[in-house]
């Protein structure tokens, strides 16, 4: 994390840098009754709650529970209309974000290196040329993804998998201390989702807060220290094993048979 | 064959169409490109009906004069974004819909201004050009126009590559990509503008969109769509301008016709994605 900050010479990333140096487990983000609105339906009601720094959060809940909902709000798309959400540490465009499936269009003429190559964007001056440490180290994550021959290839040509593979490599690139992902592990296949957890868990030993939409449960128990469980009105806040109790769980089908969507959790 | 190609440019009424042709393709045909991979072709053709009662306003007062045109088509055109803009935020209309109503009531608007002058050569003047009657100081205003325009683009071609590919991506990394889109379209109705005497207000659009379009049907890579789309729009300007020249054909429809049938030609014929292409995968 530390290189990394070195190449930004930004003086607010700076700041933010010394200030994660000095507060150790406080809070990054802290909602306080936060709900959350489309016009007159409500996604999110009544949400208060820590993200801690440097923590690695599930959020699970059923569809419709207002999960994306909630990502939207905290990368500054959708603006809270009650409660309020503080950033302590961190900004919204201090977040490397990936969204759901991608809805990208994968006929635009662009190669695989370009777009990994978006990565280094908020770095990049307009109009600048990629210098060569640039061009490395996009060559580098693209390599970790197992696309290094792929680079020159047009967005088109690639699978599935390897297109979310392709936008790992520019959430690396990113290096944001906060990494939100929106259900990366929907319809991925083996390969794919390995090298995810790989990441995340290489990401969590760095020290970067990450939240992560998943509706795995398998995944989350093994993997995720701490689960958010959200059907509209927070059910459960907290370490995993607390929060995954037959309880809470039949709480949250409770809650998403009235949101009248079927059920995931 | 020199004085079926070269003869012709001698006359310097010729040599400045040319040129201020030539000028037109190199802006023009990456604007459209953009304009294609940001999907706002048909907001480019609202754009491009939107500038006329400006323009009319500007010709009835100067003439065939294109700054007077010009600037009377950027306001107009600019009010009839904010307007739809407004409306789409004060009512339950989306802006499309919204612009839509606004540039029909700009051409009636425009049409019903020129017709004031009682003369039919005017309102043909006005909405079809002539790349004939380009004077110096019109060739001066597109050229600048050219090079503010590849600069600017230049300045912001990842911005708004990415800004097109990835919004959110980009809101999230950049934030602000109304800035990007708003300069974006400043350069749209400039190139409009720019396009004014030379092709006329209603087929100024041809030169933007019709050789990106058929690029797209040759090319994958965004380097060679814009190589190909700057040639095709050269290739059009030349030889539109010749045929006006040898059949005596106004030189807007000339020009833009000659880009159509290459269009034509490449959605039938193209290697990538055309018709043939498509027919043959189904049938293998």
């Amino acid at each position: 994390m530390e290189t990394a900050r070195r190449t930004q010479p930004s003086y607010s990333r700076l700041m933010a840098f010394c200030v994660v140096g000095v507060l150790m487990t406080s809070p990054l983000i802290t909602l306080k009754d936060v709900t959350l609105s489309y016009g007159a339906h409500r996604a999110v009601q009544h949400l208060t709650g820590i993200f801690k720094a440097k923590s690695l959060t599930a959020i699970i809940g059923p569809n419709g529970g207002g999960k994306s909902t909630l990502i939207k709000a905290l990368t500054g798309l959708l603006k809270p209309s009650s409660g309020s959400i503080v950033f302590h540490k961190t900004k919204p465009h201090e977040t490397a974000y990936m969204p759901q499936k991608s809805e990208l269009d994968a006929t635009f003429p662009l190669t695989v290196l370009e777009v990994a190559a978006m990565g280094i964007l908020q770095r990049l001056p307009y109009a600048a040329r990629y210098a060569s440490q640039d061009l490395d180290q996009i060559h580098g994550v693209l390599k970790v993804v197992g696309l290094e021959k792929k680079a020159g290839n047009l967005l088109g040509t690639l699978s599935y998998g390897q297109l979310q593979r392709l936008l790992f490599a520019r959430l690396m690139l990113q290096d944001q201390p906060l990494v939100i992902l929106d259900e990366p592990f929907a319809s991925i296949d083996a390969r794919t989702k390995e090298l995810l957890l790989t990441l995340i868990q290489e990401w969590h030993g760095k020290e970067k807060t990450i939240l992560v939409i998943l509706h795995e449960l398998d995944l989350v128990s093994k993997y995720f220290p701490e689960t958010l469980l959200l059907a509209g009105t927070p059910i459960a806040w907290g370490k995993t094993t607390d929060v995954l109790t037959d309880h809470n769980l039949s709480a949250a089908f409770k809650q998403s048979l009235q949101l009248g969507e079927g059920c995931h959790v | 064959m020199y004085d079926l190609l070269v003869e012709p440019f001698q006359y310097v009424f010729m040599k400045r169409a040319l040129t201020s042709c030539l000028s037109l393709s190199l802006s023009c045909a990456p604007v459209g490109v953009f304009l294609i991979l940001r999907r706002m072709t048909l907001m480019g053709d609202a754009l491009s009906h939107s500038v006329l009662p400006g323009a009319a306003i500007g010709y009835v007062i100067a003439g065939l004069s294109l700054g007077a045109m010009g600037l009377g088509g950027i306001i107009s055109g600019l009010c009839v974004a904010m307007l739809s803009a407004l409306t789409s935020r004060l009512t339950h209309l989306k802006e499309d819909a919204s612009f839509a109503g606004f540039f029909i009531i700009s051409v009636g608007l425009g049409v019903l201004i020129i017709s004031t002058r009682h003369n039919t050569i005017d309102l043909m003047h006005v909405l079809f050009g002539s790349a004939l009657a380009v004077n110096q100081s019109a060739l001066i205003l597109i050229s600048s126009i050219t090079t503010f325009t590849l600069v600017v683009l230049a300045i912001i071609y990842r911005a708004l590559i990415v800004e097109c590919f990835d919004a959110a991506f980009f809101k999230a990394n950049r934030g602000k990509g109304w800035i990007h889109h708003g300069i974006f379209l400043f350069l749209v109705v400039l190139n409009l503008v720019a396009g004014f005497q030379a092709l006329g207000t209603l087929l100024s659009l041809g030169m933007m969109i019709l050789p990106a379009l058929t690029a797209r049907f040759w090319f994958r890579r965004l380097v060679n769509i814009l190589l190909m789309t700057v040639g095709g729009a050269l290739f059009s300007s030349y030889s539109g301008l010749l045929l006006a020249y040898h059949f005596n054909l106004p030189t807007g429809p000339a020009i833009v016709l000659v880009a159509g049938a290459l269009y034509t030609f490449s959605l039938v014929f193209g290697i990538r994605g055309s018709m043939m292409q498509t027919l043959i995968q189904r049938n293998s």
